[in-house]
């Protein structure tokens, strides 16, 4: 009986997730030259910090049995809006706060399409995305904006604990307050529900449309907070500074156990698929590949992960 | 209103009509020379023709139920393929036509079959296929370029005469209308409306949707064909425009996202109106950044507009 216990343990697929994940680490820390320094692995989780803030809000929308696909320019938006408010002469705070509120807008415009106008989630956050695009371009004509504050580079870079690349602090605080909120608050049950069966949990008493205001606030929050700390790391910005992130999100919650489909899987999971997808990346970074070879690589992986947790039942 | 005068199939398609006249009438007030002139005709024929056809090859996935979006990316694969392999002589054409076509084939097989076997979303499907198509295209093709030679663009434009774009439109949805009254076809409206239903029928519901694909994948090749010879060379990155407007066409024209429901007529209406709203908006001399916002916007009310009709039947789809 503890037998059958240990077997379906090790099936889930989270549990799986944090197993790859640390002999992933372990196989990049022998076989790439400099993976094993503490200061590549400090930068390494500093990077992984922004790809988790955005895994966080992207899992709570794939597990409510939606996707965000506009996470990438949300991140460039609030990068670009703290930046251009700074270089205007706004102090810290105001360009901070500007950038966030524009990400919640982002997310309540999205919800509205999602929850109002019956569109698909996946097509509202593209519409989104080009909406977003042409917004940026017309406010920098072009020109990306090049404010930065030593607050918000410190927010980023600075050490508050041991060596710890702040970035790295907030992950850690925002991704608890996300896996208490799924696991263990009621509009974290209440996210499963809407995503395991719409109907029934709206039969139930779920307000459904306030619910997904919630989540895609949350989402387009996690990537705006992202957005202020690559703007403090890399201490410019540009218009493309978010792309990136989008498909490797996705990817990151489903390798983490999520399913695509929606109402399944240990947030906790996030952690992992972060992690793992950074490995990936920076593999991918030092093995030199063409942008065709990545973009292959890229969609490939995907494939890869929903096929081996994205199925549903056995139905035709 | 009592319109029962009207064929079902053209009642559904109403509002499509009426809007689509006054497109027509706009664009006549825009733009008088476009009847009475037929080499503008022949050249606009060849500005709507790529769209028209996308929104054929969105609505076959959409009639099974999915959403294909990858789509963009395939018609800058097609591009890239085209122009790399046309070559300067007529062989040259048809080997490249062919060797599209038969991408198209691979394109949609390969899609089908993952969504069918592995029983997947489409849309995640589609969506990680798009960036496995981008990395082939962006292989082919790393930057635009390419030759498209102007004998075939001659024809696609209607230079000599003979309005090709028009033409290709018109045999597209004739073929159509062939393979929509085949069983194969009805095989396909079957599979989307109700799987289960269809199985329990004996429909082959693993051939309708695969089948689908391969159509629609032999469509974006006829697209990139079209697309080529407006742009004269190929581009990897030409895409992203079609995929949305693809999307909002096909709903425009009345094709639904579950399944079943919608006729390619109406996609090609629905391209039609999508690009003489963006002919017109341009015309009026807005700056080129607003096209980004307006294309998702135009997505955005396509779509939103089928919501009045889900509220109308009090919250029923």
């Amino acid at each position: 009986m503890s037998e059958n216990n240990l077997l379906a343990r090790l099936k889930n697929p989270t549990v799986v997730a944090f197993v790859v994940m640390v002999l992933a680490w372990v196989a990049s820390a022998m076989l790439i030259r400099n993976f094993n320094t503490l200061r590549y692995n400090l930068s390494f989780i500093h990077n992984a910090a922004f790809l988790g803030i955005i895994v966080i809000g992207q899992a709570i929308v794939v597990i409510s049995g939606g996707i965000d696909m506009s996470v990438s320019s949300v991140v460039t938006m609030s990068s670009v809006i703290a930046s251009a408010c700074i270089q205007a002469g706004m102090g810290t705070p105001a360009a901070i706060a500007l950038a966030l509120l524009a990400s919640l807008a982002v997310g309540a415009f999205n919800a509205t399409g999602i929850a109002w106008l019956r569109i698909p989630p996946i097509i509202m956050s593209i519409a989104t995305i080009s909406i977003i695009e042409g917004v940026l371009l017309i406010a920098t004509n072009g020109t990306p904006p090049s404010g930065v504050t030593a607050f918000i580079s410190g927010l980023s870079n600075g050490r508050m604990i041991w060596r710890l690349p702040n970035a790295v602090v907030v992950y850690a605080v925002l991704v608890s307050l996300a896996i208490w909120f799924m696991m263990f608050s009621r509009w974290g049950r209440a996210v499963y529900v809407i995503g395991t069966n719409e109907r029934a949990a709206w039969l139930s008493g779920v307000g459904i449309n306030s619910m997904k205001y919630l989540i895609y606030c949350l989402s387009s929050l996690a990537a705006g907070i992202a957005g202020i700390l690559v703007l403090g790391y890399m201490g410019s910005t540009y218009l493309t500074i978010g792309t990136q992130y989008q498909l490797f999100s996705i990817a990151a919650t489903v390798i983490g156990g999520i399913s695509i489909i929606g109402g399944k899987g240990n947030f906790a999971g996030v952690i992992a698929g972060t992690f793992l997808i950074e490995i990936i990346r920076n593999a991918l970074i030092v093995t030199k590949i063409s942008p065709a070879g990545r973009e292959l690589f890229q969609g490939l992986l995907i494939l890869v992960v929903i096929l081996a947790y994205g199925r549903e039942k056995r139905q035709r | 209103m009592n319109l029962s005068f009207l064929p079902p199939a053209h009642r559904k398609l109403l509002s499509i009509y009426i809007l689509v006249a006054v497109f027509v009438a706009v664009n006549f007030y825009l733009d008088p020379m476009v009847f009475r002139s037929w080499d503008r005709f022949c050249t606009l024929s060849l500005q709507f023709a790529p769209l028209m056809i996308c929104a054929m090859a969105q609505a076959a996935v959409m009639l099974t139920g999915g959403i294909d979006l990858s789509l963009g990316v395939t018609l800058s694969m097609m591009t890239a393929i085209l122009a790399t392999t046309m070559g300067s002589g007529p062989g040259g054409i048809l080997f490249s036509v062919v060797l599209a076509l038969a991408a198209g084939v691979g394109v949609g097989l390969v899609m089908g079959s993952v969504i069918t076997f592995g029983r997947l979303p489409a849309i995640i499907v589609t969506l990680a296929f798009s960036y496995v198509w981008k990395g082939v295209a962006l292989y082919i093709l790393p930057v635009p370029g390419g030759n498209i030679p102007t004998a075939f663009s001659r024809f696609m434009s209607g230079a000599d005469g003979i309005p090709g774009a028009a033409i290709t439109v018109v045999l597209c949805l004739v073929g159509w209308k062939l393979f929509k009254n085949t069983r194969a076809g009805l095989a396909l409206y079957a599979t989307g409306d109700n799987a289960k239903a269809a199985y329990a029928n004996g429909v082959n519901i693993v051939t309708a949707r695969i089948s689908a694909y391969i159509v629609s994948g032999m469509l974006m090749a006829v697209a990139g064909m079209l697309l080529v010879a407006q742009m004269g060379s190929g581009d990897p990155n030409v895409g992203l425009p079609y995929q949305m407007n693809s999307i909002a066409a096909a709903v425009l024209g009345g094709v639904s996202f579950l399944g079943g429901v919608g006729q390619m007529k109406g996609a090609v209406f629905g391209a039609f109106i999508i690009t003489s709203l963006i002919n017109i908006l341009f015309f009026s001399g807005i700056s080129a950044f607003y096209q980004y916002i307006v294309q998702g916007a135009i997505l955005i009310v396509a779509i939103g507009v089928k919501a009045i009709g889900y509220y109308r039947n009090g919250g029923e789809e």
